[in-house]
């Protein structure tokens, strides 16, 4: 009899979600899908307000990306002004996006993945969290939370310490960086750029132990999406769109993000609120692809900084892309190195300490798509406004969504690996969730929807019947 | 509504350099009454005694132990599950919190955050607030709304108790 087993809900990532995996007659993985459960329509709620307000309100959406809507949607707002921000304003919005870049990424690696790369996917799930972690090692432990402490505090001196700065306007930006804030940034720097190093170092020796697990979560021929700049350095906040495929060939360069809706699809499936993007031209799924640090790395030519573009190289494979998602954590390590050297550059940049911020203007425009490479990947924000600068209509397309099928194909991989027949090991499920992890999905951005999980397990027989559910 | 004694916090150390009360009021004020916790923060407005510092966040994060480690008072100031009781309720923090600490925290765990990493925690407390709704949608019930009051009440008055005087 074909059985499915369901993990419900994900744990450690953000939002509503759940595993279900499909056991053929001979208890073999037939399938796995990922499920998002929860869905709230953000999109609506926002039509009719005026179109300033957004950076302020889609920040709201989700206490763990503000910074991405804040600055894709005050560049859509740029748009409907039909204005360029001037070059301090656009400096202090890439160093606030480094600044989240750095402590979403300090998040994912040193208190949502290390738990499993140090203690051990098998290891007991009462203690396989950051309380295991600084038990194991509390330096490690201390580094992560300050390291993460630093990103938030360089958005804290620009955005102020409100709940979701709405620092970034159409325009602009509200308020200069400081010199106060700029010697404080600079002089933490090091032991910045230090606990980069040290977990750089960390995860390259484990990659050695979990070789098995690089070579299983997620390792699959996709497409790869995201920003890159002039001679297509690494990229976070302007820059035009590239897709990659899995050997780094280039198959679309230069693509501007208000074409968006030319080259993306959005497939629907009706087991999940999470809708499927995909690569137009290749239809669906075969136009599958990623986005994310992982994504990022494949798409550039280089990075831009010195110590950022010796890992790359080192990173890379030498025939092409980097496929396996187990890979997005040193991705997004290396990523973070970029961001300490980049934010280093702009703070000796005399253009931070201008004060020419924000250009006044009205509605010069009906419709406006702002772009900006959030830490989980691309971030589209797509607005059409009446004469007065109301909202008629609001998409977002979020980066976890992008990512929507990569991480079922993931699940299903792993699943394939790992599982065998209903008798299943937390280790195993945990190894499922973990493909997930690799993601650092965030699905309250990406449902528009709020709130955190538990976690549940259903094994179902293909007529139906839940012959086994496992609850943590 | 009468106000709600608290009785005895967890202290257990403090850094040397702590002091001050700090007040952390989390929430999310698109989710209805939800963001009851930073409504309070805001109506308790700039005008505190000397060594009260409020934080408004939309949830707890980890690196938040970091302040609180430093202060030698806390109180978490947070919306509540709807459940019968129309009063705002300041309770201290007992025991540890579930462990799961990732994107968001429990006050508990963050305790034990400043704790384990940072040598400190001090005593705490937890004021919760009543609610109706957490739908998506701005603004606060009238229940939320009259447990705001009866929370600024409670943490004058707890203020008050703790020697921070205007």
């Amino acid at each position: 009899m074909s059985q499915r087993i369901v993990i419900d809900p994900v744990t450690r990532i953000e939002g509503h979600a759940k595993i279900s995996i499909f056991l053929d007659d001979e208890g073999q993985v037939s399938d796995a899908r990922f499920h998002v459960t929860e869905y709230r329509g953000f999109e609506k709620f926002c039509e009719g307000r005026p179109f300033w307000e957004m950076p302020g309100i889609t920040a709201r959406i989700c206490g763990i990306c503000p910074i991405s809507h804040v600055l894709a949607s005050a560049k859509a707002g740029d748009g409907i002004l039909a204005v360029q921000i001037s070059p301090t304003a656009n400096k202090l919005r890439r160093l606030m996006n480094l600044g989240q870049i750095t402590q979403s990424h300090a998040l994912s690696f040193f208190h949502l993945s290390s738990p499993d790369f140090l203690l051990g996917f098998d290891s007991d799930p009462a203690t396989r969290n950051v309380f295991g972690l600084i038990k194991a090692d509390p330096e490690l432990a201390r580094r992560g939370i300050r390291l993460r402490q630093f990103g938030q505090d360089v958005i804290s001196y620009l955005g102020g310490s409100k709940i979701h700065p709405a620092w970034a306007t159409p325009g602009g930006v509200r308020t200069p960086l400081t010199e106060e804030a700029r010697a404080d940034i600079k002089a933490r720097l090091p032991e910045a750029f230090e606990t980069t190093r040290i977990a750089l170092d960390l995860f390259k020796k484990l990659l050695d132990k979990y070789g098995r697990e690089a070579h299983i979560f997620g390792n699959f021929p996709s497409l790869f999406m995201g920003l890159v700049g002039p001679n297509g350095v690494w990229e976070h906040h302007d820059g035009t769109l590239r897709f990659v495929d899995s050997s780094r060939n280039i198959i679309a360069d230069n693509l501007q993000a208000r074409d968006y809706q030319s080259f993306i699809g959005e497939a629907v499936e009706p087991w999940s609120y999470l809708k499927f993007p995909y690569y137009k031209p290749m239809g669906y799924p075969d136009g599958c692809y990623r986005v994310g640090p992982l994504a990022r790395l494949n798409v550039c030519d280089h990075m831009g900084t010195p110590q950022a573009d010796k890992e790359l190289s080192e990173f890379r494979s030498a025939s092409g892309a980097v496929n396996s998602s187990f890979m997005y954590h040193q991705a997004r390590l290396i990523e973070i190195l970029c961001a300490l050297e980049t934010i280093e550059i702009l703070l000796d940049d005399p253009d931070i300490m201008g004060d020419r911020l924000r250009a006044d203007a009205g509605v010069n425009q009906l419709e406006s798509v702002g772009v900006s490479e959030a830490p989980r990947g691309t971030l589209f924000h797509h607005y059409k406004v009446d004469r007065d600068g109301r909202l008629e209509f609001v998409n977002l397309i979020i980066s976890t969504g992008q990512n929507n099928v990569a991480m079922n194909r993931t699940v299903a991989q792993i699943a394939r690996h790992y599982v065998r027949g209903p008798k299943v090991e937390e280790g195993m499920l945990n190894r499922v969730e973990a493909g997930i992890r690799c993601f650092d999905p965030c699905l309250s951005c990406s449902t528009h929807a709020l709130g955190q999980m538990p976690l549940e397990v259903d094994i179902v027989s293909a007529d139906g019947e839940v012959i086994r559910r496992i609850a943590r | 509504m009468g106000p709600t004694e608290p009785t005895g916090p967890i202290c257990d150390q403090r850094r040397p350099e702590a002091a001050g009360l700090l007040i952390v009021a989390y929430g999310n004020d698109l989710m209805g009454d939800d963001g009851a916790g930073p409504a309070l923060a805001v109506q308790l407005g700039d005008d505190l005694p000397e060594g009260v510092r409020v934080i408004i966040r939309h949830q707890l994060t980890p690196e938040l132990a970091d302040d609180v480690s430093r202060s030698a008072h806390v109180v978490f100031v947070d919306a509540r599950v709807p459940d019968g009781n129309l009063d705002a309720v300041l309770s201290p923090l007992v025991g540890h919190g579930a462990g799961a600490i990732g994107h968001v925290c429990d006050p508990a765990s963050l305790m034990d955050i400043a704790r384990t990493v940072f040598g400190a925690a001090p005593d705490a407390w937890l004021l919760s607030l009543p609610t109706s709704s957490m739908a998506l949608g701005e603004g606060l019930s009238e229940i939320a709304a009259d447990g705001v009051q009866h929370g600024i009440s409670l943490l004058r008055q707890h203020m008050r108790s703790l020697g921070y005087t205007a």
